[in-house]
């Protein structure tokens, strides 16, 4: 396809507005790492968008160290890794059930799992903690990996149902003719052409677990069990917040997300585009 | 292939609910010892005691614990630490599940007292009188908490607040420490003068500026008015409020606040005072820490009373205690007690300083030069920090009403008036 031609004024305001955009989202980051250059003393001493006296490189490290930043992230990632595939696993399963089994009310359960989106997640911590206590899962990874897949289903299923339903029902017909099952059906054919749905998805599922704050502050309590969200809180005190090392520990914290969104970022576009339109 | 497929994943299924429940049994919370299922050791026996505390600075308790165990070697301690905001809500959210732990840190006032309203803490009043608390810790500190009449925690720290300035800024502006209001709105407009922000408050939250509000309030009503207003005993719609609110309008239109004080975060407003930017804040015994904390020396800046003019003269204060189970019982509940008296003993604040006492007799840390200044400006006695007097609903409604007057979108008569619907319908709705 032959890009448009722009008269050059246009395309100037065009990369002009571009610049300007990109800028709006890229300043706090660098104040963000203003911040994290900075001693205590410079950052009260100047304002936050000033350039560091002297730049601390430390402040990774001990932010790193300090803030057991290893730890709490590699908490984090064995949570993600167990939760995001699992998760999508489940909401890939009802989703082809939703789509492709022919059966009553399959429209009825979907807005059901739809209404699960509306429920704030405020509202069931007394809830949650009564039953968590009771399944003695307080403290405990499983105990969120429930709480978080069940958060997760209906964002998951919103996507796939809408992506799985662009897929020709004649692909299922030919797989039928070729002798295979239901479960045949979601493994070999729908799954490998939901793709792009399933890597939007493991990108949104991953943020959302990775940053996940409130439910692991209330339900996570063992400070070798914290994840990284809850672990950066210990840079805030009663009174005073270490900001430097907070906004450190922050930069850090980013990488896992930014490295998953590289890896599916080519498929993001086609894969919300895909469920939308379905 | 597909009954095959199905076994696999209900055989997965089960398999992660079998290991999720028993992971557990041994990996108990802090918070799981309560209620009907808390066996109650005998006397003897090893007893296991949950304590929630705060998290920064606060890693003496492990250390406590440990000391602890020579006087003791029965009880086992599970201390989980949180964040300010983390403890408040988790709190909350173990109170509503009949969750909390055996003892928790929590601040007095109205954020304290949800626990013994609703009976969810022990009654130590009998314990406090045979165990003489009133000679050991400091009545302001023994008094906040205690609720009803009824003593429903142990005090671990009483905060005192001053007005903090930079000694330079004042030498400067060849200023002393105002005795009288009338010398305290002098110096603000001597130091405006001078080139500096008289008052360093950030409004964003609402609490930084309150506490020159309540110190006008009590310049203007007096302690009994203010105590009635803090109590809701008498109306908010009163002369002494609309003063109150006045002054603030004033001292905004002036420019004695910083540019735009009503989103300024208070740690930033606090910076002007660490870069001599600006005349006074007004915070508390903590300022020590933090001034150093932040990578400034403490002994350039000193505190005074505010001068209200009223007889007492009386400081903002607020206090930090350990509350206890209400289901404690037996052995359990004595070993609590006499663990959370050792706690917040003279002792440990001894060998952990860095921090406000409420027991009296303790050592006053060389780290915190201004400590005891402060704590002596509470013998004249304290008033309760607003935000910790009155109740949230109305607190949050002070706030408004503080930005609003700055706005100009309220006349403080409007204020005053707002105030007193907001006190009225909290008394309705907990008639």
């Amino acid at each position: 396809m032959e890009e448009m031609r722009l008269h050059p004024a246009l395309n100037a305001a065009r990369y002009t507005f571009l610049i300007l955009l990109a800028a709006l989202f890229v300043i706090p980051i660098v104040f963000v790492a203003f911040t994290a250059l900075k001693t205590r003393a410079d950052l009260a001493s100047h304002p936050f968008y000033y350039f560091p006296e002297k730049i601390q490189w430390g402040n990774f490290l001990k932010a790193w160290q300090q803030g057991k930043m290893s730890l709490y992230m590699k908490n984090t990632a064995f949570i993600c890794l167990v939760k995001v595939p699992l998760g999508i696993l489940i909401e890939a399963l009802a989703a082809f059930a939703l789509t492709r089994l022919k059966f009553k009310w399959s429209n009825g359960m979907f807005a059901f799992f739809l209404v699960g989106m509306m429920v704030p997640m405020q509202a069931t911590l007394v809830p949650l903690n009564i039953f968590l206590h009771k399944t003695n899962l307080v403290n405990t990874y499983p105990g969120l990996f429930f709480i978080y897949v069940g958060f997760g289903i209906p964002f998951g299923i919103l996507i796939l149902r809408g992506f799985f339903r662009t897929i020709p029902k004649e692909l299922d017909e030919a797989a039928l003719i070729d002798g295979c099952g239901d479960f045949g059906k979601f493994f070999r054919i729908i799954v490998p052409l939901a793709l792009p749905a399933i890597a939007t998805l493991v990108i949104f599922d991953f943020m959302a677990t990775w940053n996940e704050f409130l439910l692991a502050q209330i339900f996570i309590t063992d400070d070798k069990m914290k994840l990284i969200t809850t672990g950066l809180m210990s840079f805030r005190g009663e009174r005073a917040t270490d900001y430097p090392l907070l906004n450190a520990g922050v930069l850090i914290s980013i990488v896992p997300t930014l490295v998953v969104y590289l890896l599916f970022q080519k498929y993001f576009v086609s894969g919300l585009a895909g469920s939308v339109k379905g | 292939m597909k009954k095959w497929m199905c076994a696999l994943v209900s055989v997965l299924l089960a398999a992660l609910l079998l290991s999720a429940c028993g992971s557990s049994s041994n990996n108990s919370n802090g918070g799981t010892n309560t209620g009907k299922q808390s066996s109650q050791p005998a006397a003897g026996e090893k007893v296991k005691l949950s304590i929630w505390v705060l998290n920064a600075n606060w890693d003496w308790v492990e250390k406590a614990v440990e000391d602890y165990r020579a006087v003791d070697p029965n009880l086992e301690v599970e201390v989980t630490h949180y964040e300010t905001d983390p403890i408040k809500e988790a709190l909350k959210v173990a109170a509503s599940s009949r969750t909390l732990p055996d003892m928790w840190f929590t601040w007095g006032g109205s954020l304290g007292s949800f626990y013994p309203e609703n009976g969810l803490t022990l009654d130590l009043t009998q314990v406090a009188q045979d165990h003489k608390w009133s000679e050991i810790y400091n009545k302001a500190a023994l008094d906040m908490a205690t609720y009803d009449g009824k003593v429903a925690g142990i005090p671990i720290h009483l905060n005192v607040l001053g007005m903090w300035y930079p000694k330079s800024v004042f030498e400067q502006a060849k200023l002393a420490p105002p005795k009288t209001f009338a010398e305290f709105e002098a110096s603000l407009e001597t130091l405006k003068q001078s080139g500096v922000v008289p008052l360093a408050f950030g409004s964003k939250g609402g609490w930084h500026t309150m506490r020159l509000t309540e110190q006008l309030l009590e310049h203007f009503a007096g302690p009994e008015l203010h105590d009635k207003l803090s109590n809701l005993e008498a109306s908010w719609n009163d002369p002494a409020v609309v003063k109150t609110f006045e002054k603030l309008s004033e001292y905004t239109d002036k420019g004695y606040f910083p540019k735009g004080y009503s989103s300024l975060d208070p740690a930033e407003a606090d910076n002007l005072i660490y870069q001599k930017q600006a005349g006074m804040v007004s915070e508390g015994t903590w300022f020590d820490g933090t001034i150093s904390s932040e990578g400034f020396d403490n002994t350039e800046f000193d505190v005074f009373k505010f001068p209200t003019d009223q007889k007492p003269e009386r400081a903002t204060v607020f206090s930090e205690m350990f509350q206890l189970n209400a289901e404690l019982q037996g052995a359990k509940k004595d070993a609590a007690i006499k663990f959370g008296e050792y706690l917040t003993s003279a002792e440990v604040m001894n060998k952990y300083p860095g921090r406000s006492p409420a027991v009296l007799n303790a050592n006053m840390p060389p780290e915190m030069p201004h400590l005891k200044t402060l704590l002596d400006h509470a013998n004249d006695g304290g008033f309760l920090i607003t935000d910790q007097a009155l109740p949230q609903e109305v607190v949050q409604k002070l706030f408004e009403a503080q930005d609003k007057v700055a706005f100009k979108e309220w006349t403080p008569q409007q204020a005053a008036e707002e105030m007193e619907k907001a006190a009225a319908a909290y008394k309705a709705k907990s008639k």
